[in-house]
């Protein structure tokens, strides 16, 4: 066997023996793939982003305005210099302003598509049904007409139960999926491991 | 729109954007005018009630009583998600409440530009709560940028700092079953909100209270029931409405016409 599938035969295991409790032995697991993962991270973000920012856009083709989004990213670290902690707020209004922009920019096509793929032509009984479905279940979302009246509460209770009923069918295809990877890595175990199947 | 996209002008307007263009200013305006009468002191509607946000202030006060710690986290994505953006607004009145209750609030995040919003968001709470030096930014916590590490690191918080309530809010994906089972098993009342449709029905089974889609949306303007915020989520619940109006005259005209011109319209 050789080192990887031992140390990722071990960390498996290492890893299962959380369903029996917290231990010594799950932690060192834990740490280990927080650690792996966020220095793996830190290598691909100076990989991707730093140095083709630095190297190639700044330094090599004198894109000088990276300068001032460089600038931002290394004042969000001012956070920790009490002195000159509120300068860090400038690079954050300006990711805040710029994730709210991108939001408006974006989400109101897919939107549009959504609306006028539900003008549905009734020609069967399935297109009737699903037009209810999707009416009843926007219905459950208003927040402001009030449910007293008894048009409106009985559309939108049916309209919970349509989301419920999609809800149920998600649960059970998501759980078959988590069955096959529990599946994979005990062929894993058994497999390449154990070496007791083929 | 195509005369501007032609133009070029500010190279801003794109061929084909017409309808998503003109639905996002009137959008914009039903929000604006909701707001205005909000601020006026004019009678605005009211937000039915939602119970899991009804819920939160009793988990901190559950956390309270037990001595133990809140935990909140907002999933996995980033600034430009809506679902952080909402949780964003929810953490402000969750670490205002702990402030007052003098309850610790341990908040976890995986994205590095959540994490700093985050942080500044809690200092800013614990501060309007008249409690700077309860703050602690070591309990603001990056656990990780990578979907089951990060998963790792709060089921170890889970079991070493045992917190007595759990807020998932925000977008998920597979970690979501780990975590609210995991909640369960030390014990904590968890509420979960999440419009992402493939991990709510993991909240709906495993979470004490569970927010689905637009219900998140309209946790800052509930829980805070301030007249402003409230006036925007009365104007998106206007802009719903106008969206269902929609639905019924463009599939009317579906039955009777067979080029549909409200589709023509809305497609361009």
């Amino acid at each position: 066997m050789d080192g990887g599938t031992l140390t990722a035969a071990l960390v498996t295991l290492a890893l299962w023996t959380y369903l029996y409790k917290d231990n010594p032995i799950f932690r060192l697991a834990e740490h280990l793939f927080v650690a792996f993962s966020t220095a793996w991270w830190v290598g691909e973000l100076y990989r991707n982003y730093v140095k083709p920012v630095v190297l190639e856009d700044i330094l090599q083709q004198g894109r000088w305005g990276m300068v001032l989004a460089l600038l931002l990213g290394v004042i969000l670290y001012a956070r920790f210099v009490p002195a000159i902690s509120w300068l860090a707020r400038y690079p954050m209004s300006w990711m805040l302003g710029y994730g709210a922009g991108y939001v408006l920019a974006f989400q109101v096509k897919p939107l549009v598509g959504q609306i006028t793929g539900s003008f549905l032509k009734f020609g069967s009984i399935n297109s009737v049904l699903l037009w209810i479905c999707i009416v009843s279940a926007l219905v459950y979302f208003f927040f402001t007409i009030s449910r007293e009246n008894v048009a409106v509460s009985s559309v939108a209770t049916f309209g919970k139960w349509v989301i419920l009923v999609a809800l149920g069918a998600a649960f059970g295809n998501t759980v078959l999926f988590r069955y096959t990877l529990l599946m994979g890595r005990v062929e894993f175990m058994l497999r390449d491991v154990l070496k007791v199947a083929q | 729109m195509t005369f501007l996209a032609q133009a070029g002008v500010l190279g801003i307007f794109v061929e084909g954007n017409f309808a998503p263009f003109v639905m996002m200013l009137l959008f914009t305006i039903i929000v604006y005018v909701m707001i205005q009468r909000a601020r006026a002191g004019l009678k605005i509607p009211e937000i039915r009630k939602l119970a899991g946000l009804d819920a939160l202030d009793e988990a901190i006060g559950r956390a309270t009583e037990m001595g133990r710690p809140v935990f909140t986290f907002p999933g996995l994505a980033g600034v430009t998600n809506p679902q952080t953006l909402a949780y964003f607004g929810l953490l402000g009145h969750v670490a205002k409440r702990s402030a007052q209750y003098d309850t610790r609030l341990i908040a976890g995040n995986v994205d590095p530009y959540v994490y700093p919003i985050s942080e500044e968001i809690v200092r800013q709470a614990y501060l309007e709560a008249g409690r700077p030096d309860a703050f602690n930014p070591d309990d603001v916590r990056f656990v990780a940028y990578d979907q089951f590490p990060a998963t790792a690191a709060i089921l170890g918080i889970y079991r070493r700092e045992r917190p007595a309530a759990t807020i998932l809010y925000g977008a998920f994906w597979a970690e979501s079953m780990i975590l609210v089972e995991n909640a369960a098993q030390i014990g904590a009342i968890s509420i979960g909100a999440t419009a992402n449709t493939h991990q709510m029905p993991f909240f709906v089974a495993g979470c004490d209270y569970a927010l689905i889609g637009e219900e998140m949306y309209a946790a800052s303007a509930y829980v805070s029931k301030e007249p402003v915020l409230t006036g925007t989520v009365v104007g998106q619940d206007w802009a719903r409405i106008g969206v269902f109006a929609l639905i019924i005259v463009g599939t009317i005209l579906a039955q009777v016409q067979t080029t549909n011109w409200l589709k023509t319209i809305l497609g361009k």
